[in-house]
Order: structure tokens, then C-alpha cells, then sequence
């Protein structure tokens, strides 16, 4: 029942989390220059004042922009997530199509980046205890990594692996025409979900790392050892269980830097994520879209975030209700 | 004193250290060791590297001679990283100080705040940012400041909520200091170990930003940047691939350095946790 | 060498005899997927309401309209079969191809056409509205597959602004007593062409397959087009590449990318296809603000810029110098206008000569973020007028406030282009007439050029049939905005085509890539 509660207080803390990002944005995407109803006009080839005084009504742009927030928040609490006038579709809809993409890159980024990372993190810090020469292939390989940019790693892989070695697919998420397969569909995902977990894979090692030196010098561990526990059992159960405590929370945090990073990748393997489509509206002023994906990015992180501290509280009993980041 | 020891025991610390060193010597001396801007376009275009003397790193596609574009691109580079983490130091100190002092209802206020800037997809919201003031390094370190702080005002305030718990600091509150002097005398000096450490991070961080940003566009028109670089000749990448791929080895070069400064510093600080 | 093999000596044998057949294999294969890049991703597939690049790209392979025009910009019959024009110009009269049917089933009449130009454009396009209520009495069907224009008073370009596949014949049945710019169908066009629409993934590819009831016996040939999205620039040249996709257009790869990509195996480059669309990059001055007000001064900055440099090193090769206002390559354009050819000293003796402090306030080139050169350009643009004195300060913005900034004349330089289709009247009249000084668009006259002299030869020039005197009376428009240089041309625009051999009759007309490849085929790979 106290589980319940907490669970509840902290769904509520995230939905007002997600009502704030959206007042954010709103403002500030609201108050950049550049106005919708020309660019449109403008793609139309119409340039008529009468036009564009029109286009602003129907758009709603001619109220006052706390109203037009208002409006928008009122849509939203409806599910209403408006209309795209450029693409002439409904927001929701031009979401809904580019989500799976998203989920796609950046869920199959973080198995690796967490799994691998975890592991590698755990094996280096065995080696840091043994003074083996393996932490440091690991722990400064990691730091190699993080200091590529995610966008010039991908801007060579392409080169390396499409181009050169014609092994992997340069664009895309399928092969366009063919029949659904799944070897397809993974040869597409590689090359993006590579140059999207690098530099998270550096993070969680280098966490990892560090969390198990610690719990390694605890008490109990010691303990453990006088008991006559195997060390293996004692460093991937007992140990591992404690140093994943500061990981889960960081994974919590981090994916909304995973989605960032993944609107750099979407961009240089023409991935059709909600990233490329949030860049595309924000140079098209296509707001609607644009609030669209700042809600859906939100609500992923936010809820990500609730789910995180649930399991840590299952991980680690001793965190109160009260205990907050 | 110690401190400096058991940093320069670290080999790679060290070289990081010193690459850093050079790195901004030169950048700062680059008007003097070059005679050119790099915007000059003063040789033949696309020239590739070791192949003429007056230009040994090549050449862009404007004849802009590589190796001063590299040069100037440390100082843009090596200027968004500081006064990013200045700007980032400065912001987290006053949230984290605050909230960490005060606590209760102004803390829950400003970790709120502080969260919210974590979670949400830092860099576009910089890319919102950017677009919305125009490119510029202003607009560019101010954009990457404010979605950085938060790690820096977590910090701060965890360290001020055990500090203040200690001895030295309740006895400066009996003795009646003020609540400024005693963040500033009694609190600051012993958080600054784990501040330093993340202000590395901050740097590395800002400096990858930074090339994000201008590889989407968004780089000032005015600073030859080494992302600006890669953007400019990314289409390039086939026949002039050292056009994109140097600028691209200095950002990691760079940020490799900064790191390995930042995991000395820690590895320094904290002699008992790295056993 | 390697060893003799059987089957590399049967190869052979097929080889010889194919070469034998050399005749049979010049003959149109059947089959295929053409596989092309949509770039930027069009914003609707209707290029009847959006005139997006794009969208007429994909749609026009879907929508056909009444004419078109060859490589030397004559008319060519596409819906219509035969057109007849009265002796005093004031009767255009359209026959239509029997047996068209749009790709739902009904067929094509009279009635579509005159509904596309009595109802549907003259409310979606108010450039095209404006004519047709200036010159256009009525527009009439006379029995299923016949219309008539009757107008008030002769329209020379009539032809060039009813065909150019800019305007597609609109099906009367979906669209009408709709609200034009949301129709449905605008996102899934139904049309008449060799293409129907199938599907469309945003972000991802625009799927069409061949149109088995197409009107045209035994075409076409492909199977279905392709319309890849890959916003990338170096990506498109990796796609092309790997042949991943066929064809890429001008400005799909980046320009300094051609040389090497055309020199890949099995790859043509052609500048061919793009004769009506005579593009021309200006730099936009904005003459109201000092120092710019002076024409000298505007005069010292063309002299000032190596167009030369620009064309071979910043757009290598895609253009060729502008020697006017009216591309030169259009009947529009006069031979004998003086030139500015680059001289810096000229230049600065033209700002010695105007008296003007050109360093005195800060000039800001807006750049409007349209792709690396323009960008390169920018940056030349700046380092080229330094020595004149002036103080150039470049500001990017992105393209929605480029948009909005030029239309609202908040700029001092910028670089822009236009597509001078046809007769110059129809599109680059707007650069320069006064009453066009409007805050709408940055294709209007946002320099803010003011000459009575000028617009009075424009209207002249609208009133005025084919022939000598209207020649006349465009040579003497193009020498005052010449001397005025409310715009500085830079160049005329080339666009070479990329595409890999296999790809056959692609370019073909003026308006080659937009048109509807019913005639395009792919080659088999040889055995």
C-alpha cells in the first residue's frame, strides 16, 4: 500500500513534468521568429496578404499567445494533439507513424549500451582488483569512445561498412518494396544503433566501473568472502546487485540525451524518427508537430524515469518513500 | 602539493594534461603564428595534406588553408568549453548553493527545476534555443549552459547536505556567521574536489555540443569552429576525406584530454576509492 | 589471365549474339524499379496547390497537364492532342486525347479543364488568378473533349502559364465544392498519368506503380518509382553510390560531390532536362538602406565579386555567369548589355565616385541556410567586399526565419534564386515591380525597387504580342535594371542530372524530371 502510494505521487510529479516541458516549449517555440502561415504561403506559391491574414486565423495564430497556450493545453487534456496544416494531417497520426522508428533505435541503443556496458564495467573493475592490464583496455577504451562525436562516428561507419566494404545498407530502415524480413530490417538497424550507443556504452562502463569498486570495499562483502561464498557468485549477485542502484538511475536520466543523440543519427542514416521529424518541423514552424514530439519525447522519459525509481526501490529496499534524487 | 603528486603519477592524466596545455598555448598565440585569417582563401583549393609546404595540412574548398582553420578552431572550441563551464559553474553553484543551504520547500522548488532541465532532450532544446537567438558563440554557450547546470547543482547541494551536517560548519552557525560567508568560506572550499571533476565533464560535454550544433547548421557565422569544418565539407567526405576526418580527430583528440584530466583529478582526489 | 572456363565461353557466345541483335536490345525493356530521392520531402503531392520542387517531382509522374514543352521550349502535346490559336490571339482552342480516364475510372472531359482554370487555380494561385481575370473573358467546353479561351485583350505567355506541368488538370469530381488546399486527395493524388499512388511513408519513401490503364498502349514501362527521403546530403551521394537509387537531380548531392560521382562506372551527367526552368542566383539588395540606396555603390559590389571564382569553385561548374537580368539562354535576354566584369579596381573607383562612407554602418548578409555552397557563398561574398571598405557581418538563421526576415525586407544582402519559366512577365516581373513591393514573400520586390520608368515598360511589355517590338521593349527593361541593379545577378544555374546508365529516355523535355516517365525504361544488366 505504501508502494501504491509512492507509485501514485510520483506518476503525479511526472505528469506535471511533462505539463511544464510542454509550457516550455510552447513559449519558446512560439516566440522564435519565422511565422508558419508565410512558409506556407510560400510553399503554395501564394502571396497574397488577404491569404496569409487567413491562414493565420485558421491556424489560430492571430489570438494572444497566452490563449493559443491555454487552447493548446485544453486540446491536449482532450488528447487532441492538433493539426498539422503543412502536411495536412493530424499531428497525432504523423507521430504515430515515425514512433515505432524512434522506439526501435532507441530501444535496441540501450540494450546495447546497457547490457554491454554493464558487463564490460563489471569486468574492468575485477580487473582494476587483480591489477590486470584489461581495465585499462577497458576504462580508457571507453573514454575514447565518448570523446568521438556521434555524428562523425556515423559519418564514417557509412563510409567504411556501406561504401567501402558494401557490407551494411547507408539509408533507411528497409528495403524499400520488398517483402518484410526481419535479417532486412537488423541489417538497417546496425550501423544507427552502433553510432548511437557508443558513447552511452562509454557511460555505463565507466559507471559500472566505478559502482563496483565501491560496493566492492564494503563491509559485506567481506563478509561474504569469510563466509565462503564463491567470488563469482559474490561479485555477479550480491555486488552487481548493489553497484546497479547509481546505474538504474542513471538510465533513467540519460535517455533523454539518448533521444538527442538519436536526432543526430536519424539525420545521417535518414533513420524516419520522431527526431528528424521534430528537426524538419522546427524549420517548417510546423508547432503542432513540433509540441507533438516534445509531449511523446516527454512522456517516454518521464514515465522511464518513474519506472527507474521503481526498480529502485525493488533493488534496494532501504530507499524510503520520502527519498528523492 | 600531494595533490599534484598523485596527478602526475597518472600517465595518461598527464599527457592529457599537457596536450591541453599546448593545445590552448597555441590557440591563444594563433594570430601571431599565423599570418593569415582563416578565412583566407590563399591556396588552391582541396590541396591534400603533405603536399605543399605553405599549406601542410591542405586545403578546404575555398582554398582556406586547413591547418590555421584547425588552430583557429582550438580557440572556438577551447572558448565554448570554458566559458561553458564557467557559465555551467556559475548557474549550478547559485542553484545548488541555494537549494542545498535553504533546504525544504525552496529545495524541492529548484530540484524540481533541475530535473526537469535533466530529463528533457537536452540537445534539442539547445538546437530550439540556438535557431530562436540566431547562431552565435554567446547564444551557442548560453544555450549548452542551460541544459548543463543541473549536474553541477546536484552536486553542489548533495555535498552542502552533508557538509552542513558537520562539525565545522555547525560551529561557524553558533558563531553567528552569515549564511553567504559560510557558503563561501566554509562549504565551497571543501565541495571543490567533485566540482572540479565535473566541470571537466561539463567542458567535454559543451565542446561535443558545440559540434552538434554546427554539424546541424548551427554554428557562428563568425568562428571558424572544427565543427563548423566538418559540417562545411562532410559532403566531401570521398574525395577530400581528411577535410572532415582532422577536425573531427581534434574534437576527440580534445575531449579525450579533457576527460583524462577530469578521471585524474578524481583518481587524485580520492587516493582511498581508487585503491 | 584466368583459366579458360565453359561458362565464360558461353557468356561470350551470348554476347555476340546480343550484339548481333544490336537492334533488338535498343528496343524499350519492360519491368523494373526506378528508384529516386525526394529531397526535400514534399510537403503535399498535389503540384496543382503546392508549387514545391518536390512535388512536382513526384506528382507530376501522376498528374498530367495540357501541354509541355521541348528542350528548345516548344509546345508538346500531353492532355491536350491539338490546340489551334486565332489569328488575333483572343481564341485559344484545346482538343483532348480521347480515352483518358482518371486512375478511380472516370473519365477526363472538357469539364476538368475548364474547372482547373475557372475554378481551382484561379483560387489556389493568385499570381495565375490575377491574369486570368485581366486577360480571360470565359473558358468554355464545347462537347466532351474540346474547351475554348476566349480573351479580353491578347496574352502572349498564355501557353507558358496554362502547360509547363506546373498545372495539372484537376479531377473536377474529387475537388470540387472542397476546400482546395485540404483536400484529401492532395496527399494521395489521383491523376491520369502512367503512375498511380500507392502508399507514403513519411520519412522514409513515396511509392507509385505502373497505371495499367494507362491511355498511352503499352505504357509505361517501369513497374513502379520509388521516391526515397534521405535528408542527408553525403548519404544521397552514398545511395547513388551503391545504385541503391538511380537518378539524383541537381542539388541532391553536394556540388563539389559531382565531378567525382559523375566519374564513377555506369554514370552520366547532363545538363539536359531543365530548359524551362531558367534558374538565376542574385544577390538581393535591399535598396533602401544606406549605402545600398546609391546605385553606385550597388554597381561597386558587382564589380567587386569574381563570378567566376563562384561558379568554378564555390558551385563548380553547375553555371555559368549571369550577363543579365533575363537568363541568357531565353529570347528574353538583350546581347549587347554591358557587362560587369570582375574588377576591383573599377570597384572602388565607383565607391570613390559616389562619395559614400560604405564602412560606415554594418552590412549583414542573411544567410539563409540553403545548403553548403550557399553558405561558402556567403562567406566569399564577405571576404570579397572587405577591401572596398565595407563592414560585412554574416548572420545565419534558419530557413523559417530567412522566410520571414526577407519578407519582411529585414536585410541588407542576401542571396536568393528564381526559376524564370517562360516568359519573363510570369515570374521575375515580381522582383521588380512597385506594386509588388509587399511584405508576403521573397519572391516579391522585397529591394524595394521603385522605378516609374521601369514598370511602365512592363506593362507595356504585357500588352504587347510576340514579336520584334515586344523584343525591343524587353532589351530596354533589362538595360535600366541593369544601371538600377536592384538585384545583382551572379549566375545562371545549371542542373546537372546524375544517373546511372541503365536508366534510359529520361531527359527528354524542358521539364524532363518532372515529367510522367511514361517513355522511361531500365536496361537489364547484361548477361
Amino acid at each position: 500500500m505504501n508502494g501504491v502510494l509512492y507509485i501514485g505521487g510520483r506518476l503525479g510529479k511526472a505528469l506535471l513534468m511533462v505539463v511544464a516541458v510542454l509550457v516550455l516549449s510552447f513559449l519558446l517555440i512560439h516566440l522564435a521568429p519565422g511565422d508558419p502561415a508565410l512558409l506556407l504561403a510560400g510553399e503554395a506559391g501564394v502571396d497574397d496578404v488577404q491569404f496569409i491574414e487567413q491562414l493565420r486565423q485558421t491556424m489560430g495564430l492571430d489570438k494572444p499567445l497566452l490563449q493559443q497556450l491555454l487552447i493548446y493545453l485544453g486540446n491536449i487534456a482532450h488528447l487532441d494533439l492538433g493539426y498539422s496544416y503543412r502536411n495536412q494531417t493530424p499531428v497525432w497520426s504523423l507521430i504515430a507513424e515515425r514512433l515505432p522508428a524512434t522506439l526501435a533505435l532507441m530501444g535496441s541503443a540501450f540494450v546495447l549500451s546497457s547490457v554491454l556496458g554493464v558487463t564490460l564495467g563489471v569486468l574492468a573493475a575485477r580487473a582494476r582488483q587483480k591489477r590486470h592490464w584489461l581495465d585499462g583496455l577497458i576504462s580508457h577504451g571507453a573514454l575514447l569512445l565518448y570523446a568521438m562525436p556521434s555524428f562523425w562516428l556515423a559519418m564514417l561507419l557509412i563510409l567504411l561498412f556501406s561504401v567501402s566494404l558494401d557490407w551494411l545498407p547507408a539509408f533507411g530502415m528497409e528495403t524499400v518494396g520488398r517483402d518484410f524480413s526481419l535479417l532486412d530490417r537488423l541489417q538497417h538497424l546496425l550501423l544507427p544503433c552502433l553510432s548511437l550507443s557508443v558513447m552511452f556504452l562509454a557511460l555505463y562502463i565507466h559507471l559500472t566501473r566505478a559502482a563496483v569498486l565501491d560496493a566492492l570495499a564494503q563491509e559485506y562483502v567481506r563478509t561474504a568472502h569469510a563466509k565462503g561464498l564463491h567470488p563469482r557468485r559474490i561479485l555477479w549477485v550480491h555486488v552487481l546487485r548493489n553497484a546497479l542502484l547509481p546505474v538504474v538511475t542513471f538510465a533513467g536520466l540519460q535517455l533523454g540525451q539518448l533521444a538527442s543523440v538519436a536526432l543526430l543519427v536519424e539525420v545521417v542514416y535518414s533513420w524516419p524518427g520522431i527526431g528528424r521529424l521534430m528537426y524538419d518541423s522546427l524549420a517548417q514552424r510546423d508547432y503542432g508537430v513540433l509540441m507533438g514530439g516534445f509531449l511523446v519525447i516527454s512522456m517516454l522519459v518521464v514515465g522511464f524515469n518513474v519506472l527507474t525509481d521503481v526498480l529502485c526501490r525493488v533493488l534496494d529496499p532501504r530507499i524510503g518513500a520520502g527519498g528523492q534524487g | 602539493m600531494r595533490l599534484l603528486k598523485r596527478f602526475v603519477r597518472q600517465p595518461s592524466a598527464l599527457i592529457g594534461a599537457v596536450f591541453l596545455l599546448v593545445l590552448a598555448a597555441l590557440a591563444i598565440a594563433a594570430p601571431w603564428l599565423t599570418s593569415s585569417s582563416p578565412w583566407e582563401m590563399n591556396s588552391q583549393p582541396m590541396l591534400a595534406p603533405f603536399h605543399d609546404p605553405a599549406h601542410w595540412l591542405g586545403s578546404d574548398l575555398l582554398g582556406r588553408d586547413l591547418g590555421i582553420g584547425l588552430l583557429y578552431g582550438a580557440r572556438v572550441s577551447l572558448a565554448v568549453g570554458v566559458l561553458t563551464s564557467l557559465a555551467t559553474l556559475l548557474m549550478g553553484l547559485l542553484v545548488g548553493a541555494i537549494a542545498g543551504y535553504f533546504g525544504g520547500w525552496v529545495d524541492g522548488v529548484l530540484m524540481r527545476i533541475a530535473e526537469f532541465f535533466q530529463i528533457i532532450p537536452q540537445l534539442v532544446l539547445a538546437v530550439i534555443l540556438v535557431a530562436v537567438l540566431e547562431p552565435s558563440l554567446g547564444t551557442i554557450v548560453l544555450a549548452i549552459a542551460l541544459v548543463a547546470w543541473p549536474a553541477v547543482a546536484r552536486l553542489v547541494r548533495s555535498e552542502f547536505l552533508t557538509l552542513r551536517q558537520r562539525e565545522f560548519v555547525q560551529a561557524a552557525r553558533v558563531l553567528g556567521q552569515s549564511p553567504w560567508g559560510i557558503i563561501s568560506q566554509q562549504i565551497l572550499p571543501n565541495a571543490l574536489a567533485p566540482l572540479l571533476v565535473v566541470m571537466t565533464f561539463v567542458m567535454a560535454t559543451a565542446i561535443l555540443t558545440e559540434s552538434a550544433l554546427a554539424f546541424l547548421g548551427l554554428s557562428d557565422p563568425e568562428a571558424m569552429s572544427w565543427g563548423y569544418m566538418i559540417n562545411a565539407s562532410r559532403g566531401l567526405l570521398r574525395d577530400a576525406w581528411w577535410m572532415s576526418f582532422l577536425p573531427g580527430l581534434a574534437i576527440a583528440l580534445c575531449v579525450l584530454a579533457v576527460n583524462q584530466v577530469g578521471e585524474g583529478l578524481r583518481v587524485a582526489f580520492e587516493p582511498e576509492r581508487s585503491l | 589471365m584466368r583459366p579458360f572456363s565453359f561458362r565464360r565461353a558461353l557468356t561470350s557466345v551470348a554476347l555476340c549474339t546480343a550484339l548481333l541483335a544490336g537492334q533488338a536490345l535498343a528496343q524499350p525493356q519492360d519491368g523494373g524499379v526506378l528508384n529516386l530521392v525526394a529531397q526535400p520531402e514534399p510537403p503535399s503531392l498535389m503540384h496543382g496547390v503546392v508549387s514545391h520542387v518536390s512535388t512536382q517531382y513526384v506528382s507530376g509522374k501522376v498528374l498530367q497537364g495540357l501541354l509541355t514543352f521541348d528542350t528548345d521550349l516548344n509546345p508538346k502535346p500531353v492532355l491536350a492532342k491539338a490546340w489551334t490559336i486565332s489569328p488575333d490571339g483572343l481564341t485559344y482552342t484545346f482538343d483532348l486525347q480521347d480515352g483518358v480516364h482518371w486512375h478511380d475510372g472516370p473519365a477526363l472531359t472538357a469539364d476538368d479543364v475548364v474547372f482547373s482554370f475557372q475554378t481551382f487555380y484561379p483560387e489556389v494561385d493568385k499570381r495565375l488568378g490575377g491574369i486570368i481575370t485581366e486577360y480571360v473573358d470565359s473558358i468554355t467546353a464545347k462537347g466532351p473533349l474540346q474547351v475554348v479561351f476566349h480573351l479580353k485583350k491578347p496574352f502572349a505567355p498564355l501557353l507558358s502559364a496554362l502547360g509547363s506541368g506546373l498545372r495539372p488538370v484537376v479531377p473536377k469530381h474529387l475537388y470540387e465544392h472542397t476546400d482546395f488546399r485540404n483536400n484529401p486527395y492532395n496527399l494521395k493524388p489521383v491523376g491520369t498519368g502512367p503512375f498511380v499512388f500507392v502508399e507514403w511513408k513519411r520519412g522514409a519513401y513515396i511509392k507509385l506503380a505502373k497505371n495499367p490503364n494507362y491511355w498511352k498502349k503499352g505504357l509505361p514501362h517501369l513497374d513502379s518509382i520509388i521516391f526515397h527521403v534521405i535528408p542527408d546530403g553525403s548519404s544521397r551521394a552514398a545511395a547513388f553510390e551503391r545504385n541503391d537509387v538511380q537518378v539524383l537531380r541537381s542539388g541532391d548531392a553536394d556540388y563539389a560531390d559531382l565531378k567525382r560521382l559523375s566519374a564513377l562506372p555506369n554514370v552520366q551527367s547532363s545538363e539536359k532536362g531543365w530548359e524551362l526552368y531558367a534558374g538565376l542566383a542574385f544577390l538581393q539588395i535591399n535598396t533602401r538602406k544606406p549605402p545600398l540606396n546609391n546605385p553606385k555603390v550597388r554597381q561597386a559590389i558587382l564589380y567587386a565579386l569574381n563570378r567566376q571564382f563562384i561558379v568554378d569553385n564555390i558551385f563548380f561548374g553547375s553555371g555559368k555567369v549571369a550577363q543579365g537580368e533575363f537568363v541568357s539562354t531565353t529570347p528574353y535576354h538583350d546581347p549587347q548589355l554591358p557587362q560587369y566584369t570582375y574588377d576591383v579596381k573599377k570597384a572602388k573607383a565607383l565607391i570613390a565616385e559616389s562619395g559614400v562612407d560604405v564602412g560606415a554602418v554594418r552590412i549583414r548578409l542573411l544567410n539563409g541556410e540553403k545548403g553548403g555552397a550557399w553558405e561558402r557563398l556567403a562567406e566569399y561574398t564577405k571576404q570579397a567586399l572587405q577591401p572596398l571598405g565595407f563592414k560585412v557581418q554574416v548572420v545565419t538563421s534558419d530557413a523559417a526565419t530567412w522566410f520571414q526576415r526577407v519578407s519582411d525586407w529585414d536585410f541588407d544582402l542576401t542571396y536568393n534564386f528564381i526559376f524564370q519559366i517562360g516568359d519573363p512577365y510570369l515570374t521575375s516581373a515580381y522582383l521588380f515591380r512597385s506594386d509588388y513591393i509587399l511584405k508576403t514573400s521573397p519572391f516579391a520586390n522585397v529591394s524595394g525597387y521603385n522605378s516609374p520608368e521601369a514598370d511602365a515598360l512592363w506593362s507595356k511589355i504585357a500588352d504587347t504580342p510576340e514579336g520584334p517590338e515586344r523584343k525591343q521593349l524587353f532589351s530596354q527593361l533589362e538595360n535600366v535594371l541593369n544601371t538600377d541593379l536592384p538585384i545583382a545577378p551572379i549566375f545562371e544555374m545549371r542542373y546537372p542530372t546524375l544517373f546511372h546508365t541503365q536508366v534510359k529516355n529520361l531527359l527528354q523535355t524542358a521539364t524532363s524530371l518532372n515529367e510522367d516517365y511514361e517513355s522511361v525504361y531500365l536496361e537489364a544488366p547484361a548477361p
